[in-house]
């Protein structure tokens, strides 16, 4: 191991800019840990017990910025700090190579950018409600990336949006396709006649690379904001974004996905849809909704079912759900998983990246391995000892980047569960697209890897929410996921019920696969 | 180059007190962000500008709109029209404990919001246990060394360190507990240790601070008589910065929480 040092004098940054630099770092070929620090005694301190602290970093002052890399190699280290200073000089360059100045304000990026119609807002705290205000007054569509935003200001900024016939996607809105451009964490999947909108980013992320490998595409996807169905906001944005979907000639069918929404929202926007004519799909994903058609609707449970059954209604078929695409496979693997299965080990972990696959996988889970018998961070209703952790959950994401971007947590999650003798399934999400980490699966499969050296007969079971075509590739993902050892489903909802299979009871698998366990 | 003339809309009444009704800036910035740019004033000490209300520090001057170039060229800034604010955090007249009950139900009525890893590391904690623990004997060396704890601790320009030294500073002001600052040894030891030992920009908010000087959000906080306008105040604070705000309301927090328990 090697550990070097990057010493800039009088250098600021805010801590948002060091953290990410940091994490980025870490994510370096050979790099073990990483900081970047301003050379407070007290922060020098801190390196110290984490060995990093070296005569170069010992030499700064409190104005000082520290940047420090430990790796397997000195090339690799060094490799590291010439990533930090372009990472650095790329934040303090503002003037591109055409001689334009990057704007720093809403006001000079709209005067630079003229007949711009969307506004994509990512600042932290207040300035986020502010932001988005004045962008809405300019006549601005806004994709409200921000979270932390009050209800309040969810509302006031809604009533603005309907009042001028513009679009507020979000507050937390992660993902968006906007004639046919992707915002925020999204895949790469074709142009299509299928429009959706989505409360739910991970959710819109699984219907679309499931309808893009089914050889569908996206015309339009509106996120809206996880509270936008909740009564005091009232679908405000859903129901704008049915109507723009409604008057959009490219969408043919329209897709929804979110939760179960307040009662009297959910017959408003059922009615909306019902007026507009077009076939729709709805995957609200709650404990009470179950699949069936009415007309123009479909109802589905899962996030597969939605992609499938507007597939279906494309090509003029009935939409059947199931339970595997591949019975006779998941048979097989179900059966030799059971054999090798450890005394005593019976228990699920789900350790989710995706906040609403996690709670998807817990939907699946709960009937079938018991009511009670899930817990987690997700309102499970028991307290194991099967547990689904959503780890980008607020309360694992405190100074740390969402495991989307970092997967340090998860890996610290996967190494405990292992070391839990009654862990039978490690059940895991990898998710890509633009704005996800280079290598997702790679980050964790080294942790799954030793989790299965370390334990005989434990099974890893996982989806990959993905297209060919993102910058990860999917089928390298899959396949470094299938070295390590893991059994690889084509989506969530199948990887949660082989999940079940494995450490549920006979009957699970019979209901599931047929034939005996 | 020919100076810029920029409208100033609000200003601290302490630190206008350093001008008259014009102010010239050099060209060269202390430091520059997005929403803010420091610079060294003309005497020396560190002026913020940023956009429009509320002062986000004892130091800082509030211009109307952000939409100005404001990094480069010589600025002149016109302070005649400018609002004068009072950010001193003056004790309360009642000593019965009323203001911290007031400020514990506004901050309780609050979210709270993630707090900066720096705060949460074992040199974290060690430093805010022995901060609870010197608020709860009244212990000014306990303070000054706890205080040596936190200072310059954590990530980015004002470490949450400081930022929950002041929050702490804040509501030891407002309840009255002149103790920790009101001896000039201590008090002039802690100047002296953050002068050393944290960022410049940061160690001016601590120099403020002990002087009783705060940023306009965290003054309403402390000052507000009513728990709405304290909750208000408090969501504002909440939202500043990465986590600074945030730390800052921990601070806060747990000082009325130890004196809370000294009171019995």
């Amino acid at each position: 191991m090697t550990t070097r040092t990057t010493l800039k004098r009088s250098f600021y940054q805010d801590s948002v800019a060091l953290m990410g630099l940091a994490r980025e770092l870490r994510t370096g070929a050979g790099v073990g840990e990483a900081a970047a620090l301003m050379g407070t005694p007290a922060n020098l301190a801190l390196m110290a017990d984490a060995g990093l602290l070296t005569d170069e970093a010992r030499a700064a002052g409190p104005n000082d910025l520290v940047i420090v890399v430990r790796a397997d190699s000195a090339a690799e280290a060094e490799a590291a700090l010439a990533r930090a200073e372009s990472l650095l000089t790329a934040r303090r360059v503002r003037v591109e190579a055409s001689g334009r100045r990057c704007p720093r304000t809403l006001d000079s990026a709209v005067r630079q950018l003229q007949g711009a119609n969307v506004a994509l807002i990512s600042v932290p705290g207040a300035f986020a409600a502010a932001e988005a205000r004045k962008a809405l007054r300019r006549g601005l569509h806004v994709m409200l990336f921000s979270d932390n935003v009050t209800l309040e200001d969810e509302t006031a900024l809604k009533r603005l949006a309907v009042e001028r016939g513009l679009l507020l996607m979000g507050p937390d809105c992660g993902t968006a396709y906007l004639g046919g451009v992707p915002l925020g964490f999204a895949n790469a999947v074709p142009r299509g006649r299928i429009g959706l909108v989505a409360a739910s980013g991970t959710g819109l992320q699984q219907v679309v690379t499931l309808l893009a490998a089914a050889g569908e595409g996206v015309s339009q996807a509106i996120g809206v904001g996880g509270r936008d169905m909740s009564g005091p906001v009232g679908a405000a944005m859903t129901l704008a974004a049915l109507d723009a979907l409604g008057a959009d000639p490219a969408t043919e069918l329209i897709v929804v996905v979110g939760k179960p929404p307040a009662p009297a929202v959910r017959a408003t926007v059922e009615a909306r849809l019902r007026a507009l004519g077009k076939p729709a799909v709805v995957a609200m994903l709650g404990r009470e909704i179950a699949t069936g058609s009415v007309g123009p609707l479909t109802t589905v449970v899962t996030l597969e079912d939605a992609a499938a059954a507007a597939v279906a209604r494309r090509a003029g078929r009935a939409f059947e759900p199931h339970a595997f695409s591949n019975v006779a496979t998941a048979r097989h693997r179900v059966k030799e998983y059971r054999a090798t299965r450890g005394p005593g080990a019976a228990a699920v972990r789900g350790l989710y990246a995706g906040g609403t696959l996690a709670y998807e996988a817990l939907l699946i889970l709960e009937p079938l391995l018991g009511a009670g018998a899930v817990g987690g961070n997700l309102g499970g209703h028991g307290g194991g000892p099967h547990r689904v952790l959503d780890l980008g959950a607020d309360e694992y994401t405190v100074g740390r980047a969402h495991p989307m971007l970092d997967a340090a947590l998860r890996v610290e999650e996967i190494e405990r569960a292992a070391k839990e003798p009654d862990t039978a399934v490690l059940l895991v999400d990898v998710v890509l697209g633009h704005g996800a980490a280079p290598d997702p699966a790679g980050d964790i499969a080294p942790a799954l890897e030793a989790a299965r050296r370390g334990r005989r007969g434990l099974a890893v079971v996982a989806s990959v929410i993905g297209t060919a075509a993102d910058p990860q590739g999917l089928a390298a993902q899959r396949a470094r996921l299938e070295a390590a050892g893991a059994w690889v489903l084509p989506s969530n909802a199948q990887a949660a019920r082989a999940a079940a299979c494995i450490a549920g009871e006979a009957p699970v698998v019979e209901m599931l696969l047929g034939g005996r366990a | 180059m020919i100076a810029a003339k920029v409208r100033v809309q609000a200003v601290g009444a302490h630190l206008a007190g350093r001008f008259g009704t014009a102010a010239s800036l050099p060209g060269q910035p202390h430091s520059v962000f997005e929403h803010a740019i420091n610079f060294i004033g003309p005497d020396g000490m560190l002026l913020a500008l940023h956009g429009p209300e509320p002062l986000a520090a004892p130091f800082a001057m509030a211009l109307p709109t952000w939409d100005q170039d404001l990094s480069a060229g010589d600025l002149i800034l016109d302070l005649e029209g400018a609002r004068r604010v009072d950010l001193a955090i003056r004790p309360a007249a009642e000593r019965d404990g009323t203001a911290g009950d007031l400020l514990d139900e506004a901050l309780a009525r609050s979210a709270s919001a993630p707090l900066a890893p720096g705060l949460d590391t074992a040199a974290g904690r060690a430093a805010r246990s022995a901060m609870s623990l010197a608020i709860r004997r009244r212990d000014a060396a306990g303070f000054l060394e706890a205080a040596r704890g936190l200072v310059g601790l954590g990530e980015g320009l004002t470490p949450a360190g400081d930022d929950y030294l002041v929050g702490a500073l804040a509501a030891l002001h407002r309840l009255g507990e002149g103790w920790p600052t009101g001896e000039a040894p201590l008090r002039d030891a802690l100047i002296a240790h953050a002068c050393r030992a944290t960022p410049m920009v940061s160690a001016a908010f601590l120099c403020y601070a002990v002087a009783g000087q705060f940023s306009e959000p965290l003054r309403d906080l402390a000052m507000a008589d009513t728990v709405a306008a304290g909750r208000a105040a408090a969501t504002t604070l909440a939202r500043m910065g990465a986590t600074s705000g945030a730390d800052t309301l921990a601070g806060v927090r747990e000082t009325l929480a130890a004196l809370a328990t000294a009171r019995g």
